[in-house]
């Protein structure tokens, strides 16, 4: 019973430590906390500010700096600009991070089965890659969705198609490092499917590089979400999403920088934000880290 | 007759370069008889490594066979062959590559466990028998939650160690386990070596290119060249008489600090080892000998020319 306890703390204090110097990570709690709390705002959204708040044009009232009736001001249309952007998050948030999620997941997968076996395989899968490179990553996220059919749904999956080359590319390369290392042949010689080689000692000794680029994608992904929207692809007017107020509200920056600039802070809290969590998790998840 | 623990038949590995083929093992008849050392030893790119891991199946074989008990394990499927390596394993030569960065010492040393027998140990066994084989290795329990990159060189390699060890197999491919320690280190896990062979009747195939290092482990030698065997023999026979022309110079190169022995005739071979791709039929080694004549140029196979003594040279028809 004894043994079994201490191999349980054992078992747990893996992870723990992981915890442990994940939360010691001043920048990384600070992007945790930024982006829950953002989160915290979007979701609650509902409770605070009705949802016709958002869309009721009044305007008499446009054009209106920010003020207790409204906190971030008015845009051309007298619609409450702190409405818009709370509701607005919803898409480019939520929807920034699923696109990431499944690009970063095909990515991780294409990249490491082409990267570990090598060979044919990894000729089909790269040139297949190089031939999704070749389009201009907007060029093909609007032809997919002009083939799928317009819709937020179908938006995140062909945003996620142009991303995956250049997930595949970084775990690629960087599987293709890791391979050739003696604990692979060590893992192999008790008998670990390539699979569980895979999962269990590459893609976790690889994964920092890739961390990294999928959270600075993020922002890339959220501008071309509302650059999307822009040409009237996947969200369509009246929705708004913090690009789309950015571009509806451009013509009127100059003499109301506060419409820009509200989502636009937004946007960058959000990508500072996963890019700090980002750099804590290779570090904490990197046993090397003093702590 | 007994059989031999491990034995190859004719086993070949060749690679498909744009040159032609590269040949990194040719035709090779070995026999690891239970409980004992076989030495193999040649220079770098003779094809030592790529042998020992052709038998273990890390790298696809051209043909031949390779034998565990009798039976040949080159048909095994995955599942058999997971069986299989409960019986043998590998230790490898570079202690910073070949220990995953990111797992404490206690998962590196459990994994094989897991892998190999499921969940047929409950927790308490196989804490122990972590322990037992850290406290046998040398290793402190309360390292058990160290990472790799905390020990020094001689450590990792007896973590390389346990973990070949703690599935108990029959037999262990050395890949240069001692090749990238200081002596004093070499020593301390050569010796380890053989006391875990004494008290679990293993055996191994040390492959090195340290003749001293041979020496001390080994019970039989194979002395490699250009992926063939050029002699095979007891290590007392080998030392006393190398017969063929590749093994004497090899001996000869062995450094003295005995001066009686400052003037002995060395055997130098001339230039350089020729390409292993698309090699010409005969001796690979007649292009370096002192001693070539018309015969090398014909094929030519392992002879015994005494008891247990095989060498692969027309000199000794």
């Amino acid at each position: 019973m004894g043994n079994q306890n201490r191999q349980d703390s054992l078992e747990r204090s893996t992870w723990q430590l992981i915890v442990f110097r994940f939360s010691k990570n001043r920048l990384a709690m600070l992007g945790v906390i930024v982006l829950g709390l953002m989160i915290l705002a979007i979701l609650l959204a509902p409770l605070y500010m009705p949802y016709d708040e958002m869309i009721r044009q009044n305007v008499f009232n446009k054009l209106h700096p920010p003020s207790a009736q409204h906190p971030l001001g008015t845009d051309e249309l007298g619609r409450d600009l702190l409405a818009r952007v709370m509701y607005g998050g919803r898409i480019s948030l939520f929807g920034g991070i699923a696109t990431i999620t499944i690009a970063f997941v095909a990515g991780c997968m294409i990249g490491g089965i082409a990267g570990y076996f090598g060979g044919k395989v990894d000729t089909v899968l790269m040139r297949i890659i190089d031939m999704l490179m070749a389009i201009p990553p907007v060029l093909m996220a609007m032809a997919i969705l002009t083939a799928l059919g317009n819709g937020l749904f179908n938006l995140i999956i062909s945003l996620a198609i142009s991303q995956i080359p250049r997930f595949a590319r970084v775990v690629r390369s960087s599987v293709l490092t890791l391979r050739g290392l003696e604990y692979v042949d060590a893992a192999r010689c008790y008998g670990c499917s390539s699979f569980k080689i895979i999962l269990r000692h590459i893609l976790p000794n690889g994964i920092g590089p890739i961390v990294v680029a999928a959270t600075l994608t993020l922002g890339q992904i959220i501008l071309s979400i509302s650059s999307m929207g822009f040409l009237g692809l996947g969200v369509a007017p009246p929705t708004p999403e913090w690009g789309t107020i950015i571009s509806e509200n451009k013509l009127n920056l100059r003499y109301c920088p506060y419409l820009g600039i509200a989502p636009g802070i937004c946007i960058c809290l959000v990508v500072m934000a996963v890019n700090f969590i980002g750099d804590g998790l290779r570090d904490a998840f990197d046993p090397k880290t003093k702590n | 007759m007994t059989i031999p623990l491990v034995e190859t038949v004719g086993l070949n590995k060749f690679f498909k370069t744009p040159g032609g083929m590269l040949h990194a093992v040719e035709n090779i008849n070995l026999k690891i008889p239970a409980r004992k050392t076989l030495g193999v030893v040649g220079e770098s790119g003779c094809g030592k490594s790529t042998l020992g891991r052709a038998i273990l199946r890390l790298t696809p074989v051209t043909s031949g066979e390779v034998l565990f008990e009798g039976k040949n394990i080159l048909h095994y499927s995955r599942d058999d062959m997971k069986h299989m390596y409960r019986n043998m394993q590998m230790i490898f030569q570079d202690p910073y590559s070949a220990l995953d960065p990111r797992m404490t010492l206690y998962n590196l040393i459990s994994e094989p466990i897991r892998e190999l027998y499921g969940d047929s140990l409950c927790q308490t066994e196989m804490d122990e028998r972590v322990h037992l084989i850290m406290e046998l290795c040398g290793l402190p329990r309360s390292y058990a939650n160290s990472y790799p990159h905390e020990l020094d060189g001689g450590r990792r390699q007896r973590v390389g160690l346990a973990r070949a060890m703690v599935i108990e197999p029959k037999f262990v491919v050395c890949d240069e386990p001692v090749s990238a320690l200081d002596v004093s280190v070499q020593a301390q896990i050569l010796n380890l070596l053989m006391d875990l062979q004494e008290q679990r009747g293993l055996s191994y195939m040390f492959i090195t290119h340290d003749l001293c290092v041979v020496r001390h482990i080994s019970d039989d030698i194979m002395v490699m060249y250009m992926g063939q065997a050029v002699e095979c023999a007891r290590k007392e026979e080998l030392f006393r008489h190398p017969l063929h022309p590749y093994t004497k110079a090899l001996l000869s190169a062995i450094p003295s600090t005995n001066l009686s022995r400052r003037n002995r005739i060395r055997y130098m071979p001339k230039g350089e080892v020729s390409s292993p791709i698309n090699p010409a039929p005969g001796c690979r080694f007649a292009p370096r000998c002192p001693y070539v004549s018309k015969k090398c140029k014909a094929e030519y196979q392992l002879k015994e020319v005494d008891t247990g003594h095989y060498v692969a040279c027309h000199m000794y028809d």
